[in-house]
This record gives C-alpha cells, structure tokens and sequence, in this order.
C-alpha cells in the first residue's frame, strides 16, 4: 500500500513543482514585458540612432514635424516597419544587454516582431508621458478642451505613415511622381495664371493651388512657344481632369532648377490632397493628444488614469508550455483493505529470550551492526566559566522622610478584679499543668548541676598539660646588673613596683661576711636601691640612696610615692618621690641631649626624706618590713579606717633585736608635736609601738620574717627567726589586757634561720616557712607542721606561694636552682627544677597583679647573690590553675590536717609504749648488772650519769689507742717493741 | 470593701509557691499573651522589663523552631546568663517566666 501512494506521489510531486516553474517562469517573462515598456523603448531607441543613410531625409522631414525625442522614437519605430525583420535582427545583437534582458530567447524573427510590437507599444506610452508640455493656447481664446477618446483610439504616433509626393530613382534620389510635371514658371506666367499667392514666405503659406487646364491652353495658345506650358501642352491636354493642381517647389527639391510642379494625373492628386488633408488632421490630433496629456499630468497623482494596457504575446507562453510537465494519465487508485476482526485483538506475550527471539524468524528487526555507536569518546575538554552578574546601581536617598522621634504609649494593664478573674481561668490552670512539670525539672536540674561551670576552660586546660616543651619551660625573660650599684653584691630584696608595669626595685647590700661587717659597723656607707625598667636593662630608671645597707625596702601600696627601708643599723628610712619626679625627667632629658656623658651622672640618685632617730629604732639590723593598709595605730591599738580606705599610714619593721616596731609615716605631724624644728634632719622619728619578743631560750628573738593576717586590725601576727623559730602572737591587745602576753605560741620549726614565711593567698591560716634545706606549711596556731619536705641537697633561700596556683610553691637555693613544688603532684621532690643561675638566688617576688585571673603572662622576680636580677616568666601550666585546685587543696590540708590529729591522737599511746619499751629494755640490762655485780647498783644521779659518760669515753679512746696500736704494728709502722 | 473574688485560685497558688521555693528562685512572672502581666513576684521595673521582653524572644524563638520543621513546636526556652538562668514557658496563651540562680541563697 506504501508503496503504491508513494508512486502515486511521486508523479503528483513532480506536477506541482512544475507548475511553480511555470507561475516562476511567467513572471519572469511578464516582468520582462513591463520592463519593456521603459526600458527596452530607449535603449531600442538609441540603437536605431545611426541608421541607414537612405532613410536620412525621412527623419529630416519628421524632425520639423515633432519634438527631437519624438523623432528619436519614430525613427525607431518607422526603422522597425519599414527595415523589417531582416534588419531589425541585424539591430538586435548590437544591445547585449537587451538580449540578456530577453532571457536570450528572442533570436528567432517572430520574437523580435513581437518585439518591435513592443516597442511600439512602448513608443506610444513613452510619447505621451515624455512629450513637452505643448505651448499653451492663446489667451484669447477660450481654453481649448481636447475631444474625448474612446479605448479604440489610436495615437496619431501609431497611425500608418502618409505615402510620400515623391518617388526615388535608383540613385535614391527625389523624382517627381507619374503625372507630376516639373516646370519652370517665369514671373509673368505666374501672374498669367494667377498664381503669386503661391509661396511658403507669402501671406496664407500655401503651396498649392487650383489652375483650370482652360487657362493654361490659352497662354499656350496666346503666347505661343514661349509659353512655359508649351513643353508640356499635350501632357496637359491629356490629363483626365480639371482644374490641375499647381504647386510651388521653391526649394527645388528634384534638383533640375525648376520651381513649380504641375500635377496632370488624377491620382496623383488625390494623393496630395490627402497627404495635405490627413498631415493637418494628424497635427490637430496631436495637438489634443498633448493637451490630453498635459490635463492627465496636471491631475493629482490618485486621480490619474492608469493606463491598462492587453497582455502581447511575444512568445514565452509557448516556451512555458515547452517546460512544464503534465500528468500524461489518471492517478491510479489502489484500495487496501483488513479484516474488521483482525483489529483489537488481544495480545499474547510469552517471554522469550533476546537471543532467541533475535535469532528467530519472528523477529523482523534484526540486529545489526552501527558504527556510529563504536565511536567513543575518549577524551573531552569542556571548560564552563561562570562570571557572575553585576550590574553598577547608583541610589540616591532623598534625605528626611519623617520619623516619628519619639511616642508615649500607656501599659496595657488588667484590673485587679480582672486580674483575678483571669488567674483563676481555667486556661491558666491548665497552662501551669502543661508547663510545671518542664519547669521544675530545670529547676531541679540547675539546682544539681553547677550551671555555671566554663567547660571549655577545663578543656582547654587538658590541652596546656599535654603542650610542648617549650610551653612548660621556665624561661628567662630579662637580667639586669650594674657595674657600680649591683655587681657582686648581695640582691637581698626585691618588689615589683605595684603601680608600675615592668619595673622592679631591687636593694643591694654588700657581700661581707660577719667580722667584715663588724670591722665596718658603725660607719656610715651608702646604699642604694636600684629601680630597674624593662625598657633600660643597663641602666637603672633611678636610685634611692639610703645611709646605710637595706635588707628590706616596700613600696606604699596606695601611695607609690613613698618607699620605706629598713637598715643594718636598724633605722628606718623613707623617701618621698613625690618631689623628684620632675628632676629625674630632666636628668633623662639631658641624657637623651647628651647620650656621651658617663653613666654614673645620668643616673638620678634620690636621697632619703626621714631617717628614724637612732636611739628608738632597732638596736639590730632590720630583716623585714611590711606596710599595714587601711589600718590605724593609736596608742598601741589597731583599728581599720574603713572599707575601701585608700589610706596606708603605717608600717612595721622587725630586727635581729627580737622587736616588732610599728611606725607612722606622717612625720609632719611628729614635727608639729615636737619642737618647730625648721629641719628634717632635727625630727624624732620614733615607732608609735613596739612589741618586744623572747625566743624560746628566753633570748631576744632574732626575726627574719614578718608575716601579718589578712586582717590585720586582729593583730594576729607571725614572725620567723634566725634560730629556726616560728612565734605566733598578737599584738592588738584586747581591752583590760594591756599587758597580756604577746607571745602565743614559739615553735622550733627549723634548724637553721627561716629564710621565707609567707601566708598562702587562697587559704587564710596556712603559712608556708622556708629554712635550712626544707620547707613546711603550717597552719597557724598549730605546734606541728601540716607538711613538712624532705631535705634538699641545697639550702634554700627564700620561697613564696604562687599567685594564682594554690598548691604550688616556688623555692630557691643556693646553687641557682628555682624549684617549683606541686604538693597536689608530688610531695618527695619538686614537680619542676630549673637552674637559672650560677649564683645563689637570695630573694624572688612576684609581679605586681599576677594574682588577677586571665593574666596572660606571669613575671618572677629572682635577685641572685651577685647582683643580677633575673625575670622568669613561667609557662602556662604553672600560671593557671587546674579546676578546683582550691578544693583539692583544701582537701588536701584537711587530709594533713587530720593526719596529724591521728598522730597526736595516738602520741601518749606511743610515748608510754615507748617508755614501756625503755623500762624493759633497762630492767633486762639491770638483772644481767645485777647477774654481773651482786650489789645493786643505785640509781644513777645526773652526776653519776655524767661520771659514767666520761668513764665510757675514756674506755673507748683507750680501746682506740689499742686497736691503733696493733694496727701500725701489723703495717710495720712501728716496731713491736716500740712503746705508743 | 474589697472583697475577694470567689475564683478557686489555690491550685495556682500553690504551683507558684512550689516554684518559689526552689533553690534560688529569684522570681516568677506570668504574662498573658495579650502582654499583660499577671502575676509577678519581682519589683515593677525588672517585671515590665522581662514582661516586656522575654514573650517577644519566646515568639522568635517559636518562629525558628516552627520555620525549620512547621510540624514542630517550641516546648521550653532556657536562657543561661553569667548571673542566672531564665525559663521561658510559653504558650498559646500565658508566658511564665522564672528566673533563677542557684548559686544564690534561696530566696
């Protein structure tokens, strides 16, 4: 069936493109014909221009007739009627652009026929739109209106040409035509026949006229052979009619010198008079024709008749009718038809596989190989570029749309009555059963739970533990020494200034031993303590002069003005800084301006303001000093000015003289009291209070520590001595107890002077005392230590509490070793030992404010026996304490604490065991005695004890002698004969 | 004479009192939806602050919540300050706020 409509198609196709051919073809040719009628018209023109020389005189003639153009075209035309078509085909090659316009099918004759016709056609059309408007008619006369033309007019242009008065001979030359006789006529004869209107130049302008043979006959007859007529008289006499025609030929146009031509035939007359009839009908016609135009012209351009002009053949229809293709039979007509019940059936589907099924017959579509599948890509490079989108807006803000400045609203607010009303709703009921359960579990829960625990501290702090290195390394920052003010002297204290970053005091004493000391006793030799800048480590910021050497200086912790020292001579001694200010700007100034001049000048040296008068001060050297804030002093008691007095007025000082002074700064008002001495120097400068202290050996106690509590208007105090001794008294006696014991309690706590007593800053009763080569914690009051290490390989000279960690303390000894000592860590041996030195360490101090949490350095301060001062800083892990170390701490001085009560719990038990022991060990020995000699030895005195003592060290030394004795003789040092 | 409304309030009451007497409780505030505050054991300043404030963070708050899950709801907003814990209980109709701070003694 396919394939039959595919036939069928297939010759219906072919049809229809053909007939497009055809539509395609014919316009084609139709556009050729319209093109012709401007174009082609002109070029045909000019072609024609140079024709024939034969036809030359025609087209002379017709020039005076039309206008040039109109002649051009006629001539055309006249050359295409009368050439015909053997010269018309000459003409047709010489215009290749026609030909090419004419599709090159216009070789045959038939075609340029048809073509001439066009041009004719043409013609006519080109002549009426081309034509000079004609001269307008005369103004008086009414205007002339041409006569309507029917559609069957024919323009005069197109009219048959007239036939000519003349005939040509062979030569081509004008002969008079078969019964025109061209004559001469003398003037005479003219007047004769009556005949001298006659004439082109005459009034009237005709050229022809009437003349009866009548008349001619006589002046033949009258005049005998001269007429003119009498060569022609028998021609006359036979012409067939009457009157003849006469006409002038002023322009003798047969060449013979003749001027008139007598008209004898009948026909020939009939000729003339038609040219002459039909030439002024054709001038008039176009004289109307022009007019006729020049009214179309005229006419607006919507209102102009358009000229329809009948298809012309010219051919090209038989040439369409050659191209184009006809069906040559009927379509065939094909029925195919199915079963009705072969449709909808239903399906039968079994499963099979591929490969059968392919293999089958049943299948149709067979597989088959298509190698545009074996094309693979193997590689692709494709690249996609994303550029985003921007696009510059510029905005411009009118400024100032109002905004309302400010409003006042009223609390929406219920009535009590309302308010009431709504709590005991039964939504609020239900409400707080929905939502009391939520609330109380978080209740419950933050009550369990320490909500505000920092978790990611102690995470953090995991982190520090397991640093590097260098993190947990004791580095040291900076060391300042002085050639003349510190080298190889003793750093024996050191403090950080407390309102000042970066800056420690540092006070230097000589490194003299006991009998250089008392050799020196007594005279004056300055001192100094050194103000070190981090910003200078060479020079000193500034010194203070002291008269004698300090072993102890504090700054005033509220006025950092005023310094207070003690000296080995046991005077105190204070500056005021307050007036020294500007001239240590100065003298940096004029460093600054002068960098070459020596150092010892450009160091400012402040000297002391008050010094104590001598008689009332410390009749030993002074060992400690520490300022009493907030407090004051009056008559021998202790009362605190008031929370947050920014007020430090008093001071105390001990000394190897066993006293504890306590001092006043405001000397000014000593000096009001006293006499009006004009001079500091004249001031008494005497202690508000002293308290007098017994070691245990009923000596003066010769103290090297002060210790005060927190509060200090408790007046509980603690001081250390240089035999090892740690006394617990008060000195703010309570009323109607004036002379209560100070002392309270005296314990012998170390073997050797105690270097260092300090009180724990997180813990109020525990003390930490540093001597000979251990240190001990104490809680204060208690006759026995908490904690006690063991014995280092060195001696330790001073150690203080860390600020920030409460289980941690720092020692130095003497080898220049720091040792920091985590009790919580290890209690047999320092967590940390850095050796930092090679000379000892006598003094350490903290920076001032290292206690404050988030610091994120903590500067040590440690002044060696040489005269250096070093700063260390210490690593993370020492300066931040791992969480509840309070608490452990605590735990652990309970745990000490208990322990110890365990101990004196069980020490009668243990004391009376041991007696028992003893008493059994002695009665042993006195029954072997009594064994031995039979009398009973009586219990020995002390005398006796002393007796026996010396008895049995003679014994041994003879036993010693001996045994050397036999010694030497046994090496041959001595001959046994030899006496000893 | 005012006398007191018959409503039976002691269940109420007695919530509240229970409340109250948790470890450091420093005050509960019950404000309607309307934004008035009905019920409050704080002064009027810090009561109009928190009435004030806290019903319009418990409605972002709700707004979060039922933004990323619309089947969702808020159930409970705890607030942890440095000083003291805020519980918001908010619901269609009442806001209870209770603050508290268990560090401190309990009031």
């Amino acid at each position: 069936m396919e394939g039959t409509s595919e036939e069928d198609g297939a010759g219906e196709r072919p049809a229809s493109t053909s007939e497009i051919v055809i539509e395609s073809a014919e316009n084609g040719s139709s556009g050729v014909a319209g093109d012709l009628d401007g174009q082609n018209v002109e070029s045909q023109a000019l072609n024609s221009q140079p024709e024939d020389p034969h036809e030359g005189q025609h087209v002379d003639s017709k020039i005076t007739a039309d206008g040039e153009n109109v002649t051009q075209i006629e001539n055309g035309a006249e050359i295409v009627e009368t050439s015909g078509v053997v010269e018309e085909a000459e003409s047709v090659p010489k215009d290749p652009a026609n030909e090419g316009q004419e599709e090159g099918a216009l070789t045959q004759p038939t075609e340029v026929l048809d073509e001439t016709a066009a041009v004719k056609e043409g013609e006519e059309a080109s002549v009426v739109q081309m034509e000079e408007p004609a001269a307008p008619p005369p103004p008086d006369l009414p205007p002339y209106i041409p006569p309507e033309v029917g559609p069957d007019y024919i323009p005069v242009a197109r009219l048959p040409p007239l036939p000519l008065p003349y005939a040509l001979n062979e030569d081509g030359r004008k002969i008079p035509l078969h019964g025109v006789e061209s004559i001469f006529l003398t003037g005479s004869t003219v007047e004769i026949i009556g005949i001298t209107h006659l004439g082109g130049d005459k009034e009237g302008g005709k050229l022809a006229d009437f003349v009866y043979k009548e008349k001619i006959l006589q002046d033949i007859q009258f005049r005998g052979a001269i007429s003119d007529f009498h060569v022609i008289k028998t021609k006359v006499l036979e012409s067939d009619f009457d009157p003849l025609l006469i006409k002038i030929n002023e322009e003798d146009a047969y060449g013979d010198g003749n001027n008139f031509e007598l008209v004898l035939s009948k026909e020939v007359a009939d000729v003339w008079n038609y040219i002459e009839e039909e030439t002024a009908r054709r001038q008039q016609l176009r004289i109307d024709e022009e007019l006729r135009a020049a009214i179309e012209r005229a006419k607006p351009r919507s209102q102009k008749k358009r000229i329809v002009k009948p298809w012309n053949s010219r051919g090209s229809e038989l040439e369409i009718e050659e191209a184009s293709v006809f069906a040559k039979r009927e379509p065939l007509q094909m029925v195919i038809q199915r079963r009705r019940r072969e449709f909808y059936q239903a399906f039968k589907l079994t499963d099979k596989d591929a490969h059968e099924l392919w293999n089958s017959s049943q299948m149709e579509c067979r597989p088959f190989k298509d190698p545009n599948f074996d094309l693979r890509h193997l590689e692709q490079e494709r690249g996609v570029q994303a550029v985003p989108e921007t696009s510059s807006i510029a905005i411009q803000a009118g400024g100032g749309r109002p905004i309302t400045s400010s409003n006042q609203t009223v609390p929406l607010e219920l009535t009590a009555v309302q308010k009431q009303e709504v709590l005991g709703s039964q939504d609020l009921s239900k409400f707080f059963d929905r939502v009391m359960y939520q609330c109380e579990e978080a209740l419950i829960q933050n009550e369990v739970t320490n909500i505000f625990r920092d978790d990611f501290a102690s995470l953090a702090e995991d982190d520090a533990v397991s640093g590097n290195r260098k993190e947990a390394n004791i580095t040291e920052v900076q060391s300042f020494t002085h050639l003349t003010y510190s080298k190889n002297k003793v750093v024996s204290a050191v403090q950080w200034l407390p309102h000042r970053k970066g800056v420690v005091a540092v006070a230097c004493t000589e490194a003299a031993s006991y009998a250089e000391r008392v050799a020196k006793a007594g005279r004056p030799a300055h001192a100094y303590i050194l103000i070190w800048n981090f910003k200078d480590p060479i020079h000193p910021e500034f010194v203070l002069q002291a008269p004698f050497e300090t072993a102890a200086f504090q700054y005033n912790p509220f006025n950092p003005d005023i310094i207070t020292a003690g000296c080995y001579n046991g005077q105190v001694v204070m500056w005021d800084m307050s007036s020294e200010h500007e001239r240590i700007a100065a003298m940096k100034y004029s460093k600054s301006k002068d960098p070459d001049a020596g150092d010892e000048a450009q160091i400012p040296v402040v000297k002391w303001r008050f010094s104590s008068a001598v008689e009332f001060s410390h009749h030993s050297h002074i060992t400690d000093l520490v300022w009493m804030p907030g407090i004051d002093c009056n008559r021998g008691r202790f009362t605190r000015l008031g929370e947050g007095s920014k007020e430090c007025n008093f001071f105390a000082t001990t000394g190897g003289d066993g006293k504890v002074n306590f001092w006043d700064i405001r000397v000014d008002r000593l000096m009001k009291k006293g006499r009006k001495a004009a001079d500091d120097s004249d001031l008494v400068w005497k202690p508000v209070h002293t308290v007098a202290l017994v070691s245990l050996l009923g000596m003066e106690l010769g103290g090297t520590k002060l210790c005060f509590h927190h509060e200090m208007e408790k007046g509980i105090f603690n001081i250390a001595s240089f035999d090892g001794e740690l006394l617990h008294g008060q000195y703010n006696k309570p009323e109607g107890d004036e002379h209560g014991e100070d002392t309270k309690l005296c314990i012998q706590a170390h073997v050797g002077p105690v270097m260092a007593l300090e009180r724990s800053p997180f813990f109020d009763n525990i003390l930490l005392s540093v001597g000979d080569w251990s240190f001990q914690i104490w809680r204060e009051g208690q006759a026995v230590p908490l904690f006690q290490s063991g014995y280092a390989s060195e001696y330790y000279t001073c150690g203080c509490w860390s600020p920030t960690r409460p289980a941690v303390i720092y020692l130095v000894d003497t080898s220049g070793n720091l040792e920091v000592w985590d009790v919580l860590d290890r209690s047999h041996e320092p967590s940390m030992r850095a050796t930092l030195s090679s000379s000892p360490f006598m003094s350490m101090s903290f920076m001032a404010g290292s206690a404050a949490p988030n610091q994120t350095q903590q500067l040590l301060a440690l002044g060696d026996a040489a005269g250096s001062l070093r700063i260390v800083e210490l690593p993370r892990n020492l300066r931040r304490p791992v969480p509840n170390e309070v608490k452990l701490m605590g735990n652990f001085l309970e745990r000490e604490t208990n322990r110890m009560g365990d101990v004196a719990a069980r020490a009668p038990a243990r004391t009376a065991a041991l007696k028992a022991a003893e008493e059994r060990k002695k009665a042993k020995e006195e029954a072997e005695a009594a064994k031995d000699k039979e009398p009973a030895v009586p219990q020995p005195t002390a005398k006796q004890v002393a007796a026996k003592a010396l008895e049995f060290d003679e014994k041994a030394e003879a036993e010693y002698y001996k045994l050397e004795h036999a010694f030497k003789i046994k090496l041959g040092l001595l001959s046994e004969e030899e006496p000893n | 004479m005012f006398k007191r409304p018959f409503f039976p309030q002691s269940g109420i009451e007695e919530t509240l009192a229970r409340i109250q007497n948790h470890k450091g409780v420093l005050g509960t505030v019950i404000v309607s939806n309307s934004g008035t505050t009905l019920r409050s054991t704080l002064d009027d300043l810090l009561t109009e602050q928190y009435s004030k404030l806290l019903p319009s963070l418990a409605e972002l708050a709700r707004n979060l919540v039922r933004d990323l899950d619309p089947q969702n709801d808020l159930d409970f907003l705890r607030i942890r300050s440095f000083k003291h814990e805020i519980m918001v209980a908010a619901r269609e109709d009442f806001v209870l706020i209770v603050i508290q701070d268990p560090t401190a003694a309990s009031s």
